[in-house]
């Protein structure tokens, strides 16, 4: 596309959608058209026009800040964006060259190449090792590239795991490479301060009270929606013959204000069940904090907490870290052991309007036992929910969660955002 | 609508509604662009006040419908004064003459929603705290603002000769639907900066000198920023605060003067609790 404004606006509305915000052609309409009302050498009303038609919901307001910010570069730091822009053109294409395959480039996903780029030195140079020997072994073929792609997949996917990639913002890249430079520029930045749509475990401990804060606001937003879904309506059609006889008195019996009985509605009970293994405890906690915002409007609420064995906890007064420190508790996680004795120890949890929600990244010891455990659980109550912080494109990668998506509705649970979002579209 | 950003802020200064680009630019969107503008923020920020300093501004009739819970069509739109024609009927019997049609303008209930579309001028229809309404009410409404026409079964199709300036306002409490805020001009206003509520302060409490202002606003960040509090001060609250220390001829900040008006600025119990357990009016002066 040509450098005009309107272009570049229509790009940045695609960073803004990589970015996870959901931006319709209608709201990008309002926005071309409001920059012809406003006086474009003025920075501020450009900002200004652009989040009120972009943005409609203040939670947003740091990234797009922060988006804004990374692509509508002022001409003083536009040399070096330019010249980041162009290192890391530049990265994408040694990537690309280093990762060959008996002189034929991997055909990998955009993703791939970008996290290799970000790789420590040792690591790439293990990889291109790998590659190398690999090309020149005795009868390898060029059959063999799909395997080795999925290797290299593989070994990408361990480092992202294991903190050798570190991500601050989940995002989707869109294979064009200047729009993918802003993206990564953002992913990347610890100061960004947009607690909302930052993973989980990269939360600092010094912004625990911001988070907390935040918890309680959209925990508060979403409990008087789940209230006002439980509330009788006054919209059901059924008429109340004798309120109706009684409203009508003081119109001389005549029927004028028609009364409806009002149909009586069950709140869920809710069955919470978070994973305290590893890297799952930052993940658990904010979502503890968020469900104990809702405890007001959902009462009858049970937290347990689970690594390889299983605990209750008060939602009012929980402390994971000593929790998990105490004797007893593993780094691993198994589900089956966890389930098997809450079907064992609490069998009155388990009711026809009970709602049970999992947090969890599905990797568990004994998966299909613990699939087994689910599918009995899953007889007995309303329905499972699955929160699963793992990124939702690499699910497929991995068998466990294909097991325990056939007895559960599984959500990608790794930001707040996601968090709000999954709950919302669940419960309210 | 005939003036820049920069008029439009001169306007709101004359009324004395100080704000910068981040308020005026999506006031004035919404219009240029003839779309609702939607406004969300915490109670106290002056959402409100936009409206009714735009009536002022425009010239124009400030219409308000107040939404509550339960609020449905027929306390927005009309309503038929069922009361009205009843007697009418039971006195045509009486008289045994014709009765005359009990369904025509004279027995219409216009309510706030109807009013505005009946006008023959543009007027401001504001429509407040819309978060405290149901998916619902908020459905119909969204259907109103998109045609601006209602059907009238007996009267048939009125249509809006001139399109209202919508201004609908939220407290957070719920999520609004996305279909309307996708139709909306979207404006957050949070809580200024000590600066800038200082010129607030200064335009609406004149009396109050220099110093005494800024010691005023700067409590009331510390307040904001430093105490987790249930409620923080609003604007308003700044204001009655600052109305109150005028009253009580105050020349600067004490500690027994804050504790004697902090009533003024925390409303609840918990609040007041916290204030104390985290040291009162000493921590807050020091620290200020």
């Amino acid at each position: 596309m040509e450098n005009y404004l309107e272009n570049n606006i229509v790009r940045f509305v695609q960073v803004l959608r990589s970015l996870g915000l959901k931006i319709g052609t209608s709201e990008t309409m309002d926005a071309l058209n409001a920059i012809k009302s406003i006086d474009l050498t003025e920075k501020k009303q450009f900002h200004s026009a652009l989040k009120a038609t972009l943005i409609k919901d203040a939670v947003h307001y740091p990234l797009f800040d922060h988006a804004f910010r990374e692509f509508f570069v002022e001409a003083p730091r536009r040399e070096s964006q330019v010249a980041e822009e162009g290192a890391y053109a530049q990265g994408m294409a040694e990537a690309k060259k280093e990762l060959e395959f008996q002189e034929n480039n991997l055909d990998l996903d955009q993703e791939y190449f970008d996290m290799y780029g970000r790789l420590p030195q040792e690591s790439r140079e293990r990889i291109k090792e790998f590659l190398r020997k690999t090309s020149e072994g005795k009868n390898v073929t060029p059959k063999f590239k799909p395997v080795v792609e999925n290797v290299i997949k593989g070994a990408l996917e361990y480092h992202r795991s294991h903190a050798d990639l570190p991500q601050v913002l989940p995002v989707e890249l869109t294979g064009i490479e200047e729009i993918d430079a802003v993206l990564h520029r953002i992913a990347h930045n610890q100061d960004l301060g947009d607690l909302f749509f930052q993973n989980m475990a990269s939360i600092e401990e010094k912004d625990y009270q911001e988070a907390a804060v935040l918890i309680r606001k959209l925990a508060r937003r979403l409990a008087t929606r789940i209230s006002r879904r439980y509330q009788k309506s006054a919209k059901i059609k059924r008429i109340d013959v004798r309120r109706s006889l009684r409203a009508g008195i003081k119109y001389g019996g005549t029927l004028l204000d028609l009364k409806y009985r009002q149909k009586k509605v069950q709140k869920p009970e809710i069955l919470l069940l978070c994973d305290v293994s590893g890297s799952m405890i930052k993940y658990s906690r904010f979502t503890l904090q968020f469900m104990s915002g809702l405890s007001e409007v959902l009462p009858r609420m049970h937290a347990f907490v689970f690594a390889d064995t299983l605990e209750k906890i008060d939602l009012r007064d929980f402390s994971l870290t000593t929790l998990t420190e105490s004797d007893g508790w593993g780094e691993g996680t198994n589900l089956n052991v966890a389930l098997r004795r809450l079907r064992n120890e609490y069998p009155g949890i388990l009711k026809p309007l009970t709602v049970l929600i999992i947090l969890s990244d599905t990797k568990s010891l004994e998966p299909h036992l613990a699939a087994e455990q689910l599918k009995k659980i899953r007889q007995k109550i309303k329905e499972i929910i699955w929160l699963n912080p793992l990124p939702g494109d690499q699910w497929s990668k991995y068998q466990t969660v294909g097991l325990f998506r056939r007895y559960s509705t599984m959500w990608e649970c790794s930001s707040l955002a996601h968090l709000a979002g999954a709950l919302r579209k669940q419960l309210g | 609508m005939d003036f820049s950003v920069t008029e439009l802020e001169e306007k709101f200064r004359q009324e004395n509604y100080i704000c910068d680009e981040g308020i005026l630019v999506p006031v004035y969107l919404a219009l240029k662009l003839k779309k609702p503008l939607l406004i969300t923020g915490a109670p106290g920020v002056g959402k409100t006040e936009i409206a009714k300093v735009l009536s002022k501004i425009l010239g124009t009739e400030l219409i308000r419908l107040q939404c509550y819970e339960g609020l449905d069509e027929n306390k927005a739109l009309y309503e038929w004064n069922y009361q009205k024609q009843l007697l009418h009927i039971q006195a045509g019997k009486n008289s045994s003459g014709e009765i005359e049609d009990i369904f025509s303008r004279e027995y219409l209930l216009e309510r706030p929603l109807l009013k505005a579309i009946l006008k023959p001028y543009q007027v401001v229809l504001l429509i407040d705290e819309i978060d405290k309404t149901d998916a619902e009410f908020e459905a119909f409404l969204f259907e109103v603002l998109s045609d601006f026409q209602v059907s009238v079964p007996e009267l048939g199709t009125v249509k809006a000769r001139e399109i209202p300036v919508v201004i609908l306002t939220s407290n957070g409490e719920r999520d609004l639907s996305d279909g309307l805020k996708r139709r909306c001009i979207f404006l957050h206003i949070d809580f200024p900066s000590p600066e800038k509520e200082a010129e607030i302060v200064k335009a609406k409490v004149p009396g109050l000198g220099t110093e005494l202002t800024w010691q005023l606003v700067r409590c009331v960040a510390y307040l904001r920023t430093e105490l987790a509090l249930k409620k923080k001060p609003s604007i308003s609250e700044t204001l009655d605060w600052a109305e109150a220390l005028l009253i009580l001829n105050a020349e600067r900040m004490t500690e027994h003067l804050v504790e004697q008006t902090i009533n003024l600025l925390l409303k609840d119990k918990e609040d007041l609790d916290l204030f104390r357990d985290k040291g009162g009016a000493r921590e807050m002066l020091r620290k200020v």
